[in-house]
């Protein structure tokens, strides 16, 4: 089922309708995600073919992207630290900026912006080639068939990527600590472990999963109202990127700050 | 098996693609006084497009909208993580410092870039692909219009234009942002953070780092327009490009940030005034 947006009259009512037909599109699809998986009609090829391709296109970038980071956070942060008395303290910072905000962004960026806009492509030029109308035509459930498999195999490869770009971080982060400026790879390691918490890992997977669930649902959102032909699609594919980087970021923060609130932070320095 | 032929046919097809981008972005900008003189009022229409866009308000209601959205969100995070981490320390009263030089020399300028890139880039990437595939840019050659500065040197000069008020908004957004969450929602003192703020902050730094902005700008608009130049394969295809584009410009940001970071402040970051060096 797709919801058909009202033709545009002006920009304010434009804007309520795409947003509402967005929240109620994305509570629709995911229950159907859970009525999909837990009735068993989940399409297992379709998933793992999705997993791939998506998996195929963002790891790389996103490891290649997480190394200039890491690089970054070692010098810009870590050196800070050590010059205001706290030297021991980077592996701390590390812990914070990287395991908590750099990670699930980095993967966010990747998901939404290449994954995401794959994706959008994808269904988009079925859209306007009425592949999807046809489908609907000889009663197959297009959420169920497309959407379904796309938006859980986008949040398994977030998972696996959010902890393979971690440790790529805390690699690259060790790696200019210890050979580029000199400091001891121990007193790194011992801060790392005793100010990072497991908890700060399991923040990074759930914001990544929250982000590759609304980047998937953004992406297939656009795609199934692409119109107006092929600038239709690219205009589609535009929009996906910028809404969905739009939303991380706000995403991003709101839960930065819930967790602050939530979990204390341990130790005094 | 993917065989050892194939794995080299694939690495020089590769090699190839990345020249044929190259030496784009080498006609683009060796062109570019044509597209000045020539397409004047080209480039005044697509300052209109780069600066306000033309889709509708759910993108965010044109460029500035999303840089001001992306830039202030991004620094109120600066502000509830930089907070937390010194307060580690028991040192909030920094705060002030940690802005001036988080939210200056990396935050504004890559977070202005990342938005100009999914807003702008993707937008040039989607308007040239599509008028690629449905051969408007073969019309343009047969009427012997010079597609290159007349598609993209207009574009890039347009983007020069637009760039530094669209960065002056960002990085004024950063700072405003990161004061409100830490004087305002953290209850820092406000004196003690404008003091550290304004110590901290030099004029050379917002120099350096509207150097940065204009340096990621240049190279974004290169790489979306030369993917969307280059758009193969119908609509599908210039979905692609635009997230292929999008892939490679990020990565491109990360790297340059960090070269531009060590040749503008050096290796080891200085902080001016209260003696640490």
């Amino acid at each position: 089922m797709v919801f058909h947006l009202p033709a545009g009259r002006g920009p304010v009512v434009d804007l309520a309708g795409q947003v509402g037909s967005l929240v109620g599109y994305s509570v629709f699809t995911l229950v159907s995600c859970v009525r999909t998986v837990v009735t068993g009609r989940l399409s297992l090829a379709e998933t793992r073919d999705q997993a791939l391709f998506v998996a195929r296109v963002c790891s790389i970038p996103a490891l290649l992207l997480m190394l200039p980071v890491g690089v970054l956070v070692a010098v810009s942060v870590g050196e800070l630290a050590g010059r205001l008395g706290a030297a021991g303290y980077a592996g701390a910072v590390v812990a914070f900026v990287v395991v908590g905000q750099a990670s699930a962004l980095v993967c966010a960026l990747m998901l939404a912006g290449v994954g995401g806009s794959a994706i959008c492509a994808d269904l988009g030029s079925r859209t306007i080639r009425e592949e999807v109308e046809a489908m609907e035509v000889m009663g197959l459930d297009v959420i169920e068939r497309l959407v379904v498999p796309r938006v859980i195999a986008t949040v398994l490869v977030s998972l696996v990527m959010c902890a393979l770009v971690t440790a790529m971080g805390v690699a690259a982060c060790l790696l200019y600590q210890v050979y580029g400026q000199g400091e001891s790879a121990g007193a790194f390691l011992s801060t790392l472990s005793a100010y990072g918490r497991p908890s700060d890992l399991w923040m990074a997977m759930l914001k990544s999963v929250a982000f590759a669930v609304v980047s998937a649902l953004i992406a297939t959102f656009k795609g199934l109202h692409a119109s107006g032909g092929s600038s239709g699609v690219a205009d589609a594919v535009n929009e996906t990127v910028v809404l969905a980087f739009v939303t991380v970021f706000v995403i991003n923060t709101a839960l930065s700050a819930v967790y602050g609130l939530v979990v204390p932070s341990v130790g005094k320095f | 098996m993917i065989s050892l032929r194939e794995t080299s046919l694939r690495a020089t097809t590769g090699l190839a693609e990345v020249g044929r981008h190259v030496t784009f972005a080498g006609r683009v900008l060796a062109t570019l006084p044509t597209a000045l003189v020539r397409y004047r009022r080209q480039v005044v229409k697509e300052v209109v497009d780069v600066g306000f866009g033309s889709t509708s308000l759910i993108a965010g209601g044109g460029t500035i909208g999303i840089v001001l959205a992306m830039s202030a969100v991004a620094a109120i995070m600066v502000g509830v993580e930089t907070y937390r981490g010194l307060d580690l320390i028991g040192m909030t009263t920094l705060s002030g410092m940690l802005s001036a030089m988080a939210n200056t020399r990396e935050l504004a300028p890559v977070v202005a870039s990342i938005a100009l890139a999914a807003k702008v880039g993707t937008g040039f990437t989607a308007r040239l692909g599509s008028m690629r595939i449905s051969d408007e840019i073969d019309a343009l050659d047969a009427m012997s219009v010079p597609t290159v500065p007349y598609l993209a040197g207009t574009r890039v000069i347009a983007t020069m234009i637009c760039i530094v008020p669209l960065y002056a908004v960002g990085l004024v957004a950063t700072y405003i942002a990161t004061r409100v969450v830490v004087v305002h929602v953290n209850g820092g003192s406000a004196g003690t953070y404008d003091h550290f703020f304004h110590i901290t902050l030099g004029p050379e730094d917002v120099l350096y780092s509207l150097i940065k902005a204009v340096v990621f700008a240049l190279v974004i608009v290169l790489v979306h327009c030369s993917y969307g130049y280059h758009a193969t394969g119908g609509p599908e295809g210039v979905g692609r490009a635009a997230g292929r584009a999008l892939r490679t410009s990020i990565l491109l940001i990360g790297f340059i940030d960090i070269v531009l970071t060590f040749a503008l402040w050096g290796l080891v970051p200085e902080v001016p005034a209260l003696g640490i060096t």
